[in-house]
C-alpha cells in the first residue's frame, strides 16, 4: 500500500509494558515474603521469631508460651491476612475491570456490604433456625452467606449501572451508597435482637480485623479464596478484551456471557470469604491495583497476579501497623486501611474528573 | 460467502430492518450505503451477530448463530462505528488485544506490521487515549487487520466488516484505508464495509447494497446502483452521476436544491 511516512524512519521499539509487569511478580514475591516474615516477629508479646528460629536450629524445645503465640496466633493470622489481602486486591482489580472503571471495588460499590449483610444475618438469625433446618454447619453457614450476599449486590448491582454495555459511573457509586445505607440499616435493626456473643461479633464486621483468625475459620475461607483467586486470574485476556467494549470483546473471540458470570463469581465469592472472616476491610481492591497500573500497565494478565502479591504485602503491613500503633491494644484494621486508602481513592477520583463523565 | 436472506432486527419496539437480503462474496469490496438512520450499522451488526434478528445468516456456508466467539473470531475481525478505551493501553496493546484469539497469536511483530499498514507505525508505544479521532480509527483497523491476519488460506476467506472505516480521516488516509480495504479483497478476502462517501465508494468497492428505511433499494455491481435516479431517490436530494476520466469510475456530483430546481 501508499506508505505516507517514510518506511526508512527507524521508530524506537515501544517499552514491553508486559514483561516488565511479570518482572514485577518476582519483586512483589519478595517483598511478600519479607513483610511476612516480619510480621510474625510483630505482636504484643515478646516472643522472637530469631529466638524461635534459632531454638528450633538447635533443636531446642520451644517453650509452651512460644507454640501457641507462633502457631495458633501469629501463623493463623499471618495466612488469613495474606488469603484476605490478594482477595480484596484482586476483586477490585476484576470488578474494575468488569465494569471498565478504576473505581469499582467492592467495598465502595457495596458488594462487601451485601457480603456483610449475608454475614450478619447469618451470625443472628443462624441461631434462630432450628436444628433440622440447619443445613450447614456454624463455621460455613457465615461464609456462604456472605458469598450469597455478594453475589446477589453484584449483579444487582451490574444490572442497574451497565444499560447496553455502557457502565454508569455515578449509577454505581450511588447504588453503593444506597446498598450500604440498606445494610447499615439492617444491621441497626439486628443489634436488637443480638445476644451479648453476638453484639461483639457484629461490632468487629463493622470496622474489620483480621484479630479473629483461627485455623477453623481459615479452613473455611482458605479453599473459597484460592479457588477462586485462580478462576480470577484466568480472566486476564478477557478483562483486556473487555476494556474495548463487550460487543469488541466479543468480536475478538470472548465468551462475553459466560466471562462477566465468572467474573461476577469469583469477586462475589473472594469478596465474601474476605468480608465472613475479616469483615469490612476497604479501599485495598482499590489502592493496589491502581498503582500497579501506573507502575507496569493495565495489562490484566499480570495485573492479576501482581495484585494478589501487593494486596496480600499491604494488608500484612496494615495488619502490623494496626497492632503496634496503640500496642498493647490493637487498632480495627479497617481503620488503618481507610487511613492509608481514602487520599488514594480521592487522588484517583480527581485523576479521573476530567476523563469520565460522572 | 456471506449469505443473508429475510433478516429482520427489532431494536426496542421499532422494527429497523424489513425483511433484507444481502451476500457478500469474497474477493469483493461489497459496500452498504444509505442515510443516516437507514439501517447500515443495524445490518452490519446483524451480519457480525451482535443484534438477535430474523432470518438465516450464514459466514463461509456455516450458519452464524452455530459458530462460538473465537471461531467467528477467526475468520472475522468487526470495525465498529465508535471505539472506547478503558484502562491506559498502549496504541501497540490495544493492536495485541485483538491477537488474543485470532489466528495469529501472540505475535507483538503482526501487530507492528498492522499498525505501520495504518501509518501508525511511529506511534506504537502512545497511549491510545492521547491519539486523534481519526489516528484512534486508525489504531482500531489496525487491531482488526491484526486479528484477521491474511485474507485467506486453505480453511476458505477471511472478512473484514467495516462501519465507516474513514469516517474520521482526512482525504490521504481515506485514499490509504480504502486500499488496505482494496488489497484485503484483491487477496481474496471479503470487505463488508458502510460507507457515506459516494465517491470513495464507486473508486474502491465492487458491490452496493443501498439502504433506505430499513429496506435494500437496490443491490449490486456499482455501475448499475450508482444511477443518478437510484442514488437521488435513496437520498431525497439531487446527485448527478458522471464519469470521470481515464479509468471510468463513476463520480457523483451533489446538486443543491436551489440550482436543481432551474
Ligand atoms: N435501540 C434502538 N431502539 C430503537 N431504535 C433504534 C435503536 N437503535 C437504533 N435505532 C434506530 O434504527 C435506525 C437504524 O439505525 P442504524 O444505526 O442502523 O443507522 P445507520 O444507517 O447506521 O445510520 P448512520 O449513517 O447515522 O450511522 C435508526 O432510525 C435508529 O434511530
Ligand atoms: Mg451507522
Amino acid at each position: 500500500m501508499v506508505a505516507l511516512t517514510d518506511p526508512t524512519l527507524a521508530t524506537p521499539a515501544p517499552p514491553d509494558r508486559l514483561s516488565r509487569a511479570r518482572r514485577l511478580h518476582g519483586l512483589l514475591a519478595l517483598l511478600l515474603v519479607v513483610v511476612a516474615l516480619t510480621s510474625l516477629t510483630v505482636g504484643a508479646t515478646g516472643v522472637q521469631l530469631w529466638d524461635v528460629a534459632g531454638k528450633l536450629l538447635r533443636g531446642d524445645e520451644l517453650s509452651a508460651m512460644e507454640r501457641v503465640v507462633l502457631l495458633d496466633i501469629r501463623l493463623p493470622r499471618l495466612a488469613m491476612g495474606l488469603a484476605v489481602g490478594a482477595a480484596l486486591a484482586v476483586s477490585g482489580a476484576v470488578m474494575q475491570g468488569l465494569f471498565r472503571n478504576p473505581l469499582a471495588d467492592p467495598g465502595i460499590v457495596g458488594v462487601s456490604a451485601g457480603a456483610g449483610l449475608g454475614a450478619i444475618l447469618a451470625i443472628v438469625l443462624g441461631g434462630l433456625l432450628p436444628p433440622a433446618l440447619a443445613v450447614l454447619p456454624g463455621p460455613y453457614l457465615v461464609p456462604v452467606a456472605a458469598f450469597l450476599g455478594g453475589w446477589v449486590t453484584t449483579l444487582l448491582l451490574y444490572r442497574v449501572a451497565t444499560r447496553r454495555g455502557h457502565t454508569s459511573v455515578a449509577t454505581m457509586l450511588l447504588a453503593g451508597i444506597a446498598l450500604g445505607a440498606l445494610t447499615g440499616a439492617v444491621s441497626g435493626v439486628l443489634v436488637y435482637m443480638a445476644d451479648d456473643a453476638q453484639l461483639r461479633d457484629l461490632t468487629f464486621w463493622g470496622l474489620g480485623s483480621l484479630a479473629g483468625a483461627s485455623w477453623t475459620k481459615l479452613a473455611v475461607a482458605l479453599p473459597v479464596i484460592a479457588v477462586s483467586l485462580a478462576g480470577a486470574v484466568l480472566l486476564g485476556r478477557a478483562l483486556n478484551a473487555l476494556a474495548l467494549g463487550e460487543a469488541t470483546a466479543a468480536h475478538i473471540g470472548i465468551p462475553v456471557q459466560r466471562m462477566k458470570r465468572l467474573s461476577i463469581l469469583c469477586v462475589a465469592a473472594a469478596t465474601g470469604a474476605a468480608v465472613a472472616v475479616s469483615g469490612g476491610i476497604g479501599f485495598i481492591g482499590i489502592v493496589v491495583p491502581h498503582l500497579l497500573r501506573l507502575a507496569s500497565g493495565p495489562d490484566h494478565r499480570a495485573l492479576l497476579i501482581n495484585a494478589a502479591l501487593l494486596g496480600a504485602a499491604l494488608l500484612l503491613v496494615a495488619d502490623m501497623i494496626s497492632r503496634v500503633v496503640v500496642a498493647p491494644a490493637e487498632l480495627p484494621i479497617g481503620i488503618v486501611t481507610a487511613v492509608l486508602g481514602a487520599p488514594v481513592f480521592l487522588w484517583i477520583l480527581l485523576r479521573q474528573r476530567g476523563v469520565v463523565d460522572l | 460467502m456471506v449469505h443473508a436472506h429475510d433478516i429482520t432486527v427489532r431494536l426496542g419496539r421499532t422494527e429497523v430492518l424489513h425483511r433484507v437480503d444481502f451476500d457478500a462474496a469474497p474477493g469483493k469490496v461489497t459496500a452498504i450505503c444509505g442515510p443516516n438512520g437507514s439501517g447500515k450499522t443495524t445490518l452490519l451488526k446483524a451480519l457480525t451477530g451482535d443484534l438477535p434478528h430474523g432470518g438465516r445468516i450464514t459466514l463461509n456456508g456455516h450458519d452464524l448463530d452455530g459458530l462460538a466467539p473465537w471461531e467467528l473470531a477467526a475468520i472475522r475481525g468487526v470495525l465498529p462505528q465508535a471505539s472506547a478505551l478503558a484502562f491506559p493501553f498502549t496504541v501497540l496493546e490495544v493492536v495485541e488485544i485483538g491477537l488474543s484469539r485470532g489466528r495469529a497469536g501472540h505475535d507483538r511483530r503482526a501487530a507492528l506490521q498492522a499498525l505501520a499498514r495504518v501509518d501508525l507505525g511511529h506511534h506504537a508505544g502512545r497511549p491510545y487515549q492521547s491519539l486523534s479521532g481519526g489516528e484512534q480509527q486508525r489504531a482500531q483497523l489496525a487491531r482488526v487487520l491484526a486479528q484477521v491476519g491474511a485474507a485467506a488460506d486453505e480453511d476458505g476467506p477471511r472478512w473484514l466488516f467495516l462501519d465507516e472505516p474513514v469516517s474520521a480521516l482526512d482525504i490521504a488516509h481515506q485514499l490509504a484505508v480504502m486500499q488496505i480495504a482494496r488489497d484485503f479483497a484483491d487477496d481474496g478476502g471479503g470487505v463488508v464495509t458502510v460507507m457515506h462517501d459516494l465517491n470513495l465508494t464507486a473508486m474502491f468497492a465492487d458491490h452496493v447494497a443501498l439502504l433506505s428505511g430499513g429496506h435494500v433499494l437496490a443491490a449490486g455491481p456499482v455501475s448499475g446502483v450508482m444511477s443518478s435516479e437510484t442514488l437521488s431517490r435513496a437520498y431525497g436530494c439531487t446527485l448527478r452521476v458522471g464519469l470521470a476520466p481515464p479509468p471510468g469510475t463513476p463520480f457523483i456530483l451533489p446538486h443543491p436544491a436551489s440550482l436543481a430546481a432551474e
